[in-house]
Protein backbone atom coordinates (compact mmCIF):
# COMPACT_ATOMS: atom_id res chain seq x y z
CA UNK A 1 0.00 0.00 0.00
CA UNK A 2 1.11 3.42 -0.78
CA UNK A 3 0.12 6.99 0.67
CA UNK A 4 1.04 10.36 -1.18
CA UNK A 5 0.13 13.61 -0.41
CA UNK A 6 -0.39 16.64 -2.77
CA UNK A 7 -1.10 20.03 -1.50
CA UNK A 8 -3.22 21.77 -4.08
CA UNK A 9 -4.24 25.55 -2.92
CA UNK A 10 -5.85 25.18 0.97
CA UNK A 11 -6.54 21.26 0.28
CA UNK A 12 -4.41 18.52 1.08
CA UNK A 13 -4.81 15.36 -1.32
CA UNK A 14 -3.99 12.17 0.23
CA UNK A 15 -3.91 9.40 -2.69
CA UNK A 16 -3.98 5.83 -1.52
CA UNK A 17 -3.12 2.87 -3.84
CA UNK A 18 -3.74 -1.12 -2.24
CA UNK A 19 -5.86 -2.43 0.54
CA UNK A 20 -6.29 -0.46 3.58
CA UNK A 21 -6.95 -2.72 6.62
CA UNK A 22 -5.90 -3.52 10.02
CA UNK A 23 -1.60 -3.68 9.58
CA UNK A 24 -1.63 -0.76 6.44
CA UNK A 25 -4.16 1.80 7.58
CA UNK A 26 -1.68 3.35 10.43
CA UNK A 27 0.36 4.81 7.06
CA UNK A 28 -2.79 6.34 6.21
CA UNK A 29 -3.44 7.33 9.77
CA UNK A 30 -0.10 9.22 9.88
CA UNK A 31 -0.87 10.76 6.70
CA UNK A 32 -4.15 11.66 7.80
CA UNK A 33 -3.13 13.06 11.64
CA UNK A 34 -0.22 15.11 9.95
CA UNK A 35 -2.44 17.20 7.83
CA UNK A 36 -4.97 17.27 10.55
CA UNK A 37 -2.50 18.74 12.80
CA UNK A 38 -1.17 21.33 10.47
CA UNK A 39 -5.13 22.18 10.54
CA UNK A 40 -5.11 21.78 6.83
CA UNK A 41 -8.81 23.44 5.52
CA UNK A 42 -9.74 20.87 3.29
CA UNK A 43 -8.18 17.41 3.40
CA UNK A 44 -9.20 15.40 -0.07
CA UNK A 45 -8.53 11.38 0.58
CA UNK A 46 -8.55 9.72 -2.62
CA UNK A 47 -9.46 5.85 -2.36
CA UNK A 48 -9.29 5.71 -6.57
CA UNK A 49 -6.45 3.18 -5.76
CA UNK A 50 -8.34 1.20 -3.34
CA UNK A 51 -10.39 -1.98 -4.04
CA UNK A 52 -10.39 -3.38 -0.60
CA UNK A 53 -10.75 -1.66 3.04
CA UNK A 54 -11.81 -3.25 6.44
CA UNK A 55 -13.07 -1.76 9.37
CA UNK A 56 -9.95 -0.52 10.57
CA UNK A 57 -9.24 1.29 7.27
CA UNK A 58 -12.82 2.71 8.01
CA UNK A 59 -12.13 3.78 11.51
CA UNK A 60 -8.96 5.58 10.56
CA UNK A 61 -11.67 8.14 8.30
CA UNK A 62 -13.37 8.12 11.20
CA UNK A 63 -10.75 9.93 12.71
CA UNK A 64 -9.98 12.08 10.47
CA UNK A 65 -13.34 13.29 9.96
CA UNK A 66 -13.28 13.56 13.87
CA UNK A 67 -9.91 15.57 13.99
CA UNK A 68 -10.45 17.87 11.10
CA UNK A 69 -13.90 18.85 13.00
CA UNK A 70 -11.99 19.67 15.74
CA UNK A 71 -11.22 22.81 13.95
CA UNK A 72 -14.06 23.37 11.84
CA UNK A 73 -11.95 21.66 8.66
CA UNK A 74 -13.64 19.78 5.94
CA UNK A 75 -13.19 15.84 5.45
CA UNK A 76 -13.59 14.68 1.91
CA UNK A 77 -13.62 11.62 0.14
CA UNK A 78 -13.45 10.73 -3.31
CA UNK A 79 -12.73 7.95 -5.97
CA UNK A 80 -14.98 4.87 -3.78
CA UNK A 81 -14.56 1.74 -5.95
CA UNK A 82 -17.45 -0.86 -5.83
CA UNK A 83 -15.99 -2.76 -3.03
CA UNK A 84 -15.30 -0.24 -0.64
CA UNK A 85 -18.64 1.47 -1.88
CA UNK A 86 -20.72 -1.59 -0.29
CA UNK A 87 -18.80 -1.35 2.94
CA UNK A 88 -19.70 2.79 3.24
CA UNK A 89 -22.98 2.05 1.91
CA UNK A 90 -24.14 -0.76 4.05
CA UNK A 91 -22.84 0.69 7.58
CA UNK A 92 -24.71 4.23 6.29
CA UNK A 93 -21.21 5.69 6.43
CA UNK A 94 -22.30 7.45 3.26
CA UNK A 95 -24.75 9.18 5.90
CA UNK A 96 -21.31 9.82 7.51
CA UNK A 97 -18.81 10.99 5.34
CA UNK A 98 -19.10 13.87 2.31
CA UNK A 99 -18.50 12.05 -0.67
CA UNK A 100 -17.09 13.24 -4.05
CA UNK A 101 -17.51 11.69 -7.65
CA UNK A 102 -13.94 13.89 -8.37
CA UNK A 103 -11.02 14.85 -6.90
CA UNK A 104 -12.12 18.12 -8.66
CA UNK A 105 -15.16 18.66 -7.21
CA UNK A 106 -13.95 17.26 -3.33
CA UNK A 107 -11.06 20.18 -3.91
CA UNK A 108 -13.18 22.06 -4.55
CA UNK A 109 -16.05 21.75 -2.34
CA UNK B 1 74.32 -24.80 -0.45
CA UNK B 2 75.35 -21.35 0.17
CA UNK B 3 75.74 -19.36 3.76
CA UNK B 4 73.86 -16.92 2.58
CA UNK B 5 70.94 -19.02 0.96
CA UNK B 6 70.80 -20.71 4.44
CA UNK B 7 70.57 -17.96 6.03
CA UNK B 8 67.78 -16.51 4.07
CA UNK B 9 66.09 -19.87 4.38
CA UNK B 10 66.26 -19.79 8.44
CA UNK B 11 64.85 -16.32 8.32
CA UNK B 12 62.28 -17.58 5.99
CA UNK B 13 61.54 -20.18 8.53
CA UNK B 14 61.57 -17.76 11.53
CA UNK B 15 58.98 -15.69 9.66
CA UNK B 16 56.87 -18.73 8.68
CA UNK B 17 56.79 -20.23 12.16
CA UNK B 18 56.25 -16.62 13.43
CA UNK B 19 52.88 -16.53 11.64
CA UNK B 20 52.13 -19.86 12.04
CA UNK B 21 52.59 -18.96 16.08
CA UNK B 22 50.18 -16.17 15.58
CA UNK B 23 47.64 -17.63 13.60
CA UNK B 24 47.40 -20.97 16.62
CA UNK B 25 47.18 -17.95 18.52
CA UNK B 26 44.66 -16.10 16.80
CA UNK B 27 42.56 -20.06 16.22
CA UNK B 28 42.88 -20.47 20.02
CA UNK B 29 41.48 -17.28 21.28
CA UNK B 30 38.48 -17.52 18.59
CA UNK B 31 37.92 -21.25 20.15
CA UNK B 32 37.95 -19.69 23.84
CA UNK B 33 35.43 -16.93 22.45
CA UNK B 34 33.49 -19.26 20.93
CA UNK B 35 33.12 -21.47 24.20
CA UNK B 36 32.29 -18.45 25.82
CA UNK B 37 29.38 -17.77 23.19
CA UNK B 38 27.49 -21.37 23.80
CA UNK B 39 28.96 -21.12 27.76
CA UNK B 40 26.14 -19.32 29.39
CA UNK B 41 22.69 -17.35 28.16
CA UNK B 42 23.55 -14.42 30.47
CA UNK B 43 24.24 -11.88 28.26
CA UNK B 44 25.83 -9.40 30.47
CA UNK B 45 27.94 -12.27 31.53
CA UNK B 46 28.63 -13.13 28.22
CA UNK B 47 30.00 -10.01 27.00
CA UNK B 48 32.20 -9.12 29.86
CA UNK B 49 33.79 -12.89 29.38
CA UNK B 50 34.19 -12.12 25.32
CA UNK B 51 35.83 -8.82 26.50
CA UNK B 52 38.06 -10.02 29.22
CA UNK B 53 39.53 -12.34 26.14
CA UNK B 54 39.96 -9.35 23.98
CA UNK B 55 41.74 -7.42 26.50
CA UNK B 56 43.92 -10.19 26.78
CA UNK B 57 44.98 -11.43 23.46
CA UNK B 58 44.94 -7.64 22.73
CA UNK B 59 46.78 -6.56 25.66
CA UNK B 60 44.66 -3.71 26.39
CA UNK B 61 43.98 -1.41 29.40
CA UNK B 62 40.14 -1.26 28.88
CA UNK B 63 37.24 -2.53 26.70
CA UNK B 64 33.70 -1.86 26.55
CA UNK B 65 30.58 -2.67 24.43
CA UNK B 66 27.62 -0.16 23.70
CA UNK B 67 23.93 -0.86 22.76
CA UNK B 68 22.00 1.04 20.98
CA UNK B 69 18.67 2.37 22.18
CA UNK B 70 16.15 2.38 19.70
CA UNK B 71 13.48 4.82 21.34
CA UNK B 72 15.98 6.91 22.42
CA UNK B 73 18.87 6.38 19.50
CA UNK B 74 22.02 7.04 22.17
CA UNK B 75 24.65 4.62 22.52
CA UNK B 76 24.39 3.29 26.17
CA UNK B 77 27.19 1.16 27.68
CA UNK B 78 26.28 -2.40 28.29
CA UNK B 79 29.42 -3.66 29.80
CA UNK B 80 32.72 -1.85 30.56
CA UNK B 81 35.92 -3.58 32.00
CA UNK B 82 38.62 -1.30 32.94
CA UNK B 83 39.42 1.37 35.94
CA UNK B 84 36.67 3.54 34.92
CA UNK B 85 34.42 1.00 33.22
CA UNK B 86 31.62 1.69 36.71
CA UNK B 87 31.59 5.25 35.99
CA UNK B 88 31.37 4.30 31.96
CA UNK B 89 28.20 1.97 32.87
CA UNK B 90 26.43 4.81 35.07
CA UNK B 91 27.25 7.97 32.69
CA UNK B 92 28.54 6.78 29.42
CA UNK B 93 25.79 7.59 26.63
CA UNK B 94 27.05 8.65 22.82
CA UNK B 95 24.41 9.56 19.77
CA UNK B 96 24.93 8.17 16.39
CA UNK B 97 27.69 9.62 15.06
CA UNK B 98 29.66 11.27 17.80
CA UNK B 99 32.79 9.96 19.10
CA UNK B 100 34.66 6.85 17.83
CA UNK B 101 32.00 4.29 18.91
CA UNK B 102 29.26 6.50 16.96
CA UNK B 103 31.17 6.58 13.75
CA UNK B 104 31.17 3.43 13.44
CA UNK B 105 27.64 2.89 14.70
CA UNK B 106 26.47 5.08 12.06
CA UNK B 107 28.56 3.80 9.21
CA UNK B 108 28.66 0.10 10.24
CA UNK B 109 32.23 0.03 9.46
CA UNK B 110 35.25 -1.37 12.24
CA UNK B 111 37.94 1.61 12.78
CA UNK B 112 41.60 1.45 14.54
CA UNK B 113 42.56 4.87 15.81
CA UNK B 114 46.33 4.67 16.39
CA UNK B 115 46.06 7.88 18.04
CA UNK B 116 43.34 9.33 19.26
CA UNK B 117 45.12 13.35 19.41
CA UNK B 118 45.18 13.25 15.89
CA UNK B 119 41.58 11.93 14.88
CA UNK B 120 38.98 14.24 15.19
CA UNK B 121 36.30 12.17 14.91
CA UNK B 122 37.49 11.15 18.83
CA UNK B 123 35.44 12.76 21.61
CA UNK B 124 37.38 13.74 24.81
CA UNK B 125 34.30 14.42 26.52
CA UNK B 126 34.56 11.11 28.43
CA UNK B 127 38.16 11.25 29.37
CA UNK B 128 37.54 14.83 30.67
CA UNK B 129 34.64 13.04 32.88
CA UNK B 130 36.57 10.15 33.81
CA UNK B 131 39.77 11.29 34.07
CA UNK B 132 41.06 8.12 31.89
CA UNK B 133 43.66 9.02 28.79
CA UNK B 134 42.54 7.36 25.87
CA UNK B 135 45.43 6.94 23.52
CA UNK B 136 44.43 3.81 21.06
CA UNK B 137 41.03 2.06 20.31
CA UNK B 138 39.93 -0.59 17.97
CA UNK B 139 36.02 -0.19 17.49
CA UNK B 140 33.63 -3.02 15.63
CA UNK B 141 29.65 -2.66 15.51
CA UNK B 142 27.55 -5.33 16.41
CA UNK B 143 25.79 -5.85 13.60
CA UNK B 144 22.20 -8.16 13.62
CA UNK B 145 20.44 -8.84 10.65
CA UNK B 146 21.59 -6.35 8.61
CA UNK B 147 21.37 -3.66 11.16
CA UNK B 148 24.09 -1.90 13.84
CA UNK B 149 22.59 -2.70 17.19
CA UNK B 150 26.11 -1.59 18.89
CA UNK B 151 29.52 -0.92 19.20
CA UNK B 152 32.59 -2.89 20.75
CA UNK B 153 36.24 -1.16 21.60
CA UNK B 154 39.45 -1.99 23.03
CA UNK B 155 41.37 0.71 24.40
CA UNK B 156 45.09 1.31 24.81
CA UNK B 157 47.95 -1.41 24.07
CA UNK B 158 48.73 -1.94 27.47
CA UNK B 159 52.65 -1.99 25.60
CA UNK B 160 52.11 1.69 24.21
CA UNK B 161 52.15 0.49 20.91
CA UNK B 162 49.22 0.62 18.41
CA UNK B 163 46.63 -1.97 17.48
CA UNK B 164 47.34 -3.64 14.49
CA UNK B 165 45.30 -5.14 10.96
CA UNK B 166 45.67 -8.57 12.71
CA UNK B 167 44.18 -7.61 15.94
CA UNK B 168 41.46 -5.95 14.54
CA UNK B 169 40.70 -9.45 12.46
CA UNK B 170 40.45 -11.30 15.45
CA UNK B 171 38.69 -8.31 17.18
CA UNK B 172 35.88 -7.96 14.09
CA UNK B 173 35.54 -12.01 14.64
CA UNK B 174 35.09 -12.14 18.36
CA UNK B 175 32.52 -9.02 17.67
CA UNK B 176 30.55 -11.38 15.02
CA UNK B 177 30.33 -13.81 17.85
CA UNK B 178 28.92 -11.43 20.32
CA UNK B 179 26.20 -10.40 17.63
CA UNK B 180 24.89 -13.76 17.28
CA UNK B 181 24.94 -14.37 20.58
CA UNK B 182 22.99 -10.93 21.06
CA UNK B 183 20.82 -11.99 18.41
CA UNK B 184 20.00 -15.79 19.97
CA UNK B 185 19.31 -13.89 23.42
CA UNK B 186 17.17 -11.42 21.52
CA UNK B 187 14.94 -14.48 19.88
CA UNK B 188 14.78 -16.18 23.26
CA UNK B 189 13.22 -13.14 25.14
CA UNK B 190 10.62 -12.40 22.21
CA UNK B 191 10.08 -15.84 22.32
CA UNK B 192 9.42 -15.75 25.97
CA UNK B 193 6.80 -12.73 25.77
CA UNK B 194 5.36 -14.12 22.88
CA UNK B 195 4.39 -17.08 24.87
CA UNK B 196 3.44 -14.89 28.13
CA UNK B 197 1.23 -12.87 25.42
CA UNK B 198 -0.62 -16.06 24.41
CA UNK B 199 -1.44 -17.05 28.05
CA UNK B 200 -2.54 -13.41 28.90
CA UNK B 201 -4.72 -13.83 25.60
CA UNK B 202 -5.83 -17.24 26.34
CA UNK B 203 -6.46 -15.63 29.79
CA UNK B 204 -8.63 -12.99 28.02
CA UNK B 205 -10.72 -15.20 25.44
CA UNK B 206 -11.83 -17.10 28.88
CA UNK B 207 -13.33 -13.57 30.24
CA UNK B 208 -14.08 -12.17 27.17
CA UNK B 209 -16.03 -14.89 26.19
CA UNK B 210 -17.95 -14.95 29.77
CA UNK B 211 -19.29 -11.04 28.91
CA UNK B 212 -21.45 -13.15 26.18
CA UNK B 213 -24.51 -15.20 27.83
CA UNK B 214 -24.40 -19.17 27.05
CA UNK B 215 -27.99 -19.51 28.26
CA UNK B 216 -30.80 -17.40 27.83
CA UNK B 217 -33.84 -16.79 29.99
CA UNK B 218 -36.38 -18.43 27.23
CA UNK B 219 -34.23 -21.68 27.75
CA UNK B 220 -37.70 -23.62 29.15
CA UNK B 221 -39.05 -25.49 26.42
CA UNK B 222 -42.49 -23.99 27.66
CA UNK B 223 -41.14 -21.10 26.76
CA UNK B 224 -43.10 -19.29 22.94
CA UNK B 225 -39.72 -18.52 22.26
CA UNK B 226 -36.10 -19.44 22.24
CA UNK B 227 -32.63 -18.16 21.49
CA UNK B 228 -29.63 -19.44 20.27
CA UNK B 229 -26.05 -17.79 19.97
CA UNK B 230 -22.18 -18.29 18.94
CA UNK B 231 -19.56 -15.97 18.72
CA UNK B 232 -16.58 -17.19 16.90
CA UNK B 233 -13.44 -14.40 17.53
CA UNK B 234 -10.93 -14.52 14.54
CA UNK B 235 -7.94 -14.38 17.00
CA UNK B 236 -8.41 -15.01 20.52
CA UNK B 237 -9.80 -12.22 21.34
CA UNK B 238 -12.57 -10.22 18.88
CA UNK B 239 -14.46 -7.24 18.65
CA UNK B 240 -18.01 -8.45 18.12
CA UNK B 241 -20.82 -9.08 20.78
CA UNK B 242 -24.29 -9.95 21.48
CA UNK B 243 -26.40 -9.79 24.07
CA UNK B 244 -29.77 -10.85 25.60
CA UNK B 245 -31.52 -9.54 28.57
CA UNK B 246 -34.68 -9.45 30.38
CA UNK B 247 -36.08 -6.25 30.57
CA UNK B 248 -39.51 -6.76 32.54
CA UNK B 249 -41.11 -10.15 32.17
CA UNK B 250 -42.79 -9.40 29.29
CA UNK B 251 -40.18 -7.72 27.31
CA UNK B 252 -36.68 -8.85 25.89
CA UNK B 253 -34.00 -6.89 25.14
CA UNK B 254 -30.86 -8.47 22.54
CA UNK B 255 -28.72 -6.71 20.18
CA UNK B 256 -25.75 -8.00 18.41
CA UNK B 257 -22.53 -5.54 16.97
CA UNK B 258 -19.62 -5.40 15.62
CA UNK B 259 -17.01 -3.16 16.74
CA UNK B 260 -13.99 -1.72 14.61
CA UNK B 261 -10.63 -3.46 14.29
CA UNK B 262 -9.72 -6.25 15.67
CA UNK B 263 -8.02 -8.30 18.09
CA UNK B 264 -7.26 -6.90 22.04
CA UNK B 265 -8.40 -3.49 21.43
CA UNK B 266 -11.99 -4.37 19.66
CA UNK B 267 -12.03 -6.75 22.47
CA UNK B 268 -11.69 -4.21 25.33
CA UNK B 269 -13.92 -1.49 23.41
CA UNK B 270 -16.39 -4.53 23.09
CA UNK B 271 -15.93 -5.65 26.87
CA UNK B 272 -16.98 -1.98 27.89
CA UNK B 273 -19.86 -1.75 25.49
CA UNK B 274 -21.44 -4.65 26.90
CA UNK B 275 -21.25 -3.13 30.60
CA UNK B 276 -22.92 0.06 28.94
CA UNK B 277 -25.13 -2.06 27.11
CA UNK B 278 -26.72 -3.79 29.89
CA UNK B 279 -27.20 -0.72 32.09
CA UNK B 280 -28.66 1.69 29.76
CA UNK B 281 -31.32 -0.95 28.33
CA UNK B 282 -32.35 -1.77 31.65
CA UNK B 283 -33.12 2.52 32.57
CA UNK B 284 -35.15 3.37 28.99
CA UNK B 285 -35.85 -0.14 27.98
CA UNK B 286 -36.86 1.61 24.84
CA UNK B 287 -34.30 0.93 21.47
CA UNK B 288 -34.09 4.77 20.84
CA UNK B 289 -32.55 6.26 23.82
CA UNK B 290 -30.57 3.27 24.61
CA UNK B 291 -28.52 3.48 21.38
CA UNK B 292 -28.88 7.76 21.21
CA UNK B 293 -27.09 7.67 25.35
CA UNK B 294 -24.74 4.40 24.12
CA UNK B 295 -23.37 6.49 20.95
CA UNK B 296 -23.28 9.71 22.67
CA UNK B 297 -20.61 7.94 25.43
CA UNK B 298 -19.01 5.80 22.63
CA UNK B 299 -18.58 9.50 20.60
CA UNK B 300 -17.37 11.48 23.55
CA UNK B 301 -14.75 8.80 24.46
CA UNK B 302 -13.67 7.65 20.95
CA UNK B 303 -9.75 6.79 20.03
CA UNK B 304 -8.41 6.78 16.81
CA UNK B 305 -11.73 6.05 15.02
CA UNK B 306 -13.21 3.30 16.69
CA UNK B 307 -17.10 2.57 16.28
CA UNK B 308 -19.34 -0.06 16.38
CA UNK B 309 -21.94 -1.35 14.29
CA UNK B 310 -24.84 -2.54 16.61
CA UNK B 311 -28.74 -3.52 16.30
CA UNK B 312 -30.73 -3.49 19.44
CA UNK B 313 -34.25 -4.93 19.41
CA UNK B 314 -37.22 -5.65 22.13
CA UNK B 315 -39.72 -8.03 22.02
CA UNK B 316 -42.85 -8.27 23.53
CA UNK B 317 -43.22 -11.26 23.91
CA UNK B 318 -46.86 -12.05 24.28
CA UNK B 319 -47.50 -9.97 20.87
CA UNK B 320 -44.64 -10.58 19.23
CA UNK B 321 -43.81 -6.70 18.92
CA UNK B 322 -40.54 -6.15 17.99
CA UNK B 323 -38.62 -2.55 18.01
CA UNK B 324 -35.43 -2.43 16.76
CA UNK B 325 -33.02 0.42 16.08
CA UNK B 326 -29.82 0.02 13.61
CA UNK B 327 -26.55 1.54 13.84
CA UNK B 328 -24.71 0.44 10.56
CA UNK B 329 -25.62 -3.26 11.27
CA UNK B 330 -25.69 -5.64 8.30
CA UNK B 331 -29.85 -5.64 8.76
CA UNK B 332 -31.03 -9.56 10.09
CA UNK B 333 -33.00 -11.71 7.92
CA UNK B 334 -36.15 -12.60 9.07
CA UNK B 335 -37.58 -16.16 7.90
CA UNK B 336 -41.27 -17.23 7.88
CA UNK B 337 -41.19 -21.02 7.32
CA UNK B 338 -44.66 -20.35 6.78
CA UNK B 339 -44.23 -19.49 2.88
CA UNK B 340 -40.38 -20.42 3.04
CA UNK B 341 -40.11 -16.67 2.81
CA UNK B 342 -36.89 -14.92 4.12
CA UNK B 343 -36.89 -11.52 4.26
CA UNK B 344 -34.06 -8.73 5.30
CA UNK B 345 -35.04 -6.21 8.58
CA UNK B 346 -34.63 -2.79 6.71
CA UNK B 347 -35.71 0.43 8.31
CA UNK B 348 -35.02 1.53 11.67
CA UNK B 349 -31.78 3.02 10.35
CA UNK B 350 -28.45 5.04 11.41
CA UNK B 351 -25.08 5.42 11.69
CA UNK B 352 -22.87 3.03 13.13
CA UNK B 353 -22.34 4.77 17.08
CA UNK B 354 -19.68 6.38 18.43
CA UNK B 355 -18.87 8.14 15.14
CA UNK B 356 -20.92 11.53 15.87
CA UNK B 357 -23.15 12.99 18.63
CA UNK B 358 -25.87 13.52 18.61
CA UNK B 359 -27.38 11.82 15.97
CA UNK B 360 -30.96 10.66 14.82
CA UNK B 361 -31.85 7.06 15.26
CA UNK B 362 -35.64 6.33 14.48
CA UNK B 363 -37.65 3.15 15.36
CA UNK B 364 -38.79 0.65 13.65
CA UNK B 365 -41.69 -2.21 14.13
CA UNK B 366 -42.56 -5.50 13.00
CA UNK B 367 -45.05 -8.19 14.52
CA UNK B 368 -43.31 -11.66 14.89
CA UNK B 369 -45.69 -14.56 14.07
CA UNK B 370 -45.41 -18.02 15.52
CA UNK B 371 -42.92 -20.02 13.76
CA UNK B 372 -40.66 -16.64 12.62
CA UNK B 373 -37.09 -17.49 13.00
CA UNK B 374 -34.80 -14.03 12.99
CA UNK B 375 -31.23 -14.01 11.98
CA UNK B 376 -28.79 -11.84 13.65
CA UNK B 377 -25.05 -11.76 12.41
CA UNK B 378 -22.13 -9.80 11.74
CA UNK B 379 -20.08 -9.64 8.30
CA UNK B 380 -17.78 -12.44 9.18
CA UNK B 381 -19.80 -14.74 7.92
CA UNK B 382 -20.62 -13.15 4.88
CA UNK B 383 -16.73 -11.99 4.73
CA UNK B 384 -15.39 -16.07 5.08
CA UNK B 385 -13.46 -17.03 2.00
CA UNK B 386 -12.74 -20.10 0.42
CA UNK B 387 -9.75 -21.39 -0.92
CA UNK B 388 -10.88 -19.67 -4.77
CA UNK B 389 -11.14 -16.30 -3.19
CA UNK B 390 -15.10 -16.26 -3.22
CA UNK B 391 -17.69 -15.11 -0.39
CA UNK B 392 -19.71 -17.17 1.67
CA UNK B 393 -22.94 -15.24 0.53
CA UNK B 394 -26.14 -14.18 1.70
CA UNK B 395 -27.69 -16.65 -0.75
CA UNK B 396 -25.90 -19.54 0.84
CA UNK B 397 -26.86 -18.26 4.20
CA UNK B 398 -30.90 -18.03 3.26
CA UNK B 399 -30.03 -21.55 1.76
CA UNK B 400 -29.28 -22.98 5.12
CA UNK B 401 -31.91 -20.87 6.97
CA UNK B 402 -34.35 -22.80 4.66
CA UNK B 403 -32.71 -26.18 5.20
CA UNK B 404 -33.82 -28.48 7.32
CA UNK B 405 -33.38 -27.93 11.34
CA UNK B 406 -35.11 -28.04 14.14
CA UNK B 407 -34.19 -25.52 16.94
CA UNK B 408 -32.74 -22.18 17.27
CA UNK B 409 -29.42 -23.94 18.36
CA UNK B 410 -29.18 -26.02 15.54
CA UNK B 411 -29.97 -23.73 12.80
CA UNK B 412 -26.95 -21.64 14.75
CA UNK B 413 -24.51 -24.81 14.47
CA UNK B 414 -25.78 -25.72 10.60
CA UNK B 415 -24.43 -21.76 9.57
CA UNK B 416 -21.37 -22.02 11.81
CA UNK B 417 -20.75 -25.60 10.02
CA UNK B 418 -21.84 -24.30 6.31
CA UNK B 419 -19.46 -21.15 6.96
CA UNK B 420 -16.53 -23.66 8.08
CA UNK B 421 -17.29 -25.74 5.50
CA UNK B 422 -17.18 -22.95 2.55
CA UNK B 423 -13.75 -21.79 3.69
CA UNK B 424 -12.27 -25.50 3.96
CA UNK B 425 -8.93 -24.69 5.84
CA UNK B 426 -8.78 -21.15 5.33
CA UNK B 427 -7.86 -18.34 7.69
CA UNK B 428 -11.01 -16.89 9.40
CA UNK B 429 -10.11 -13.13 8.64
CA UNK B 430 -13.02 -11.81 10.79
CA UNK B 431 -14.92 -12.28 13.54
CA UNK B 432 -17.89 -14.22 13.45
CA UNK B 433 -21.07 -14.12 15.50
CA UNK B 434 -25.17 -15.25 14.89
CA UNK B 435 -27.82 -15.04 16.79
CA UNK B 436 -30.86 -16.61 16.20
CA UNK B 437 -34.42 -15.86 17.74
CA UNK B 438 -37.33 -18.40 16.85
CA UNK B 439 -40.94 -17.82 17.91
CA UNK B 440 -41.32 -21.98 18.13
Amino acid sequence: MQVEVNRRGDAAVISVSGDVDLYTSPEVRKAITRMCKKKVPVIVINLAEVAYMDSSGVATLVEGLQLSGRYEGAFRIVGLQPAVREVFELARLDHVFAIFESEEQAVGG
Amino acid sequence: MQRDDLKKQVGKLRRQNADLKNQVGFFSSLMDVSIILSSTFDLEELIRRVLETSQRVMNSEASNVMLLNEETGMLECKVALGEVSEQLKSEFTLKVGQGIAGWVAKHGESLVVEDTSKDERFFSGVDARTGFVTRSILASPLIVRGKVIGVAEVINRADGKSFTRDDLKLFEAFCRGVSVSIQNAQMHRRLLENQRVEQQLEMASIIQQGFLPRHFSLDPPNQPYEIAARNLPASMVGGDLYDCIELRKDLLGFTIGDVSGKGVPAALYMARLVSDFRFYAHQFEDPVPTMQILNKMLAERSRQGMFVTMIYLTLDIEHGVLKYVNGGHIPPLLYRRAGSEISRLDGGEGIPLGIRSPTVFSEERLEMKPEDTLVLFSDGILDAKNSAGEHFSVNKLEKTIRGKWDTADELVSRIVDRVRSHAGGEHQFDDITILVLRWR
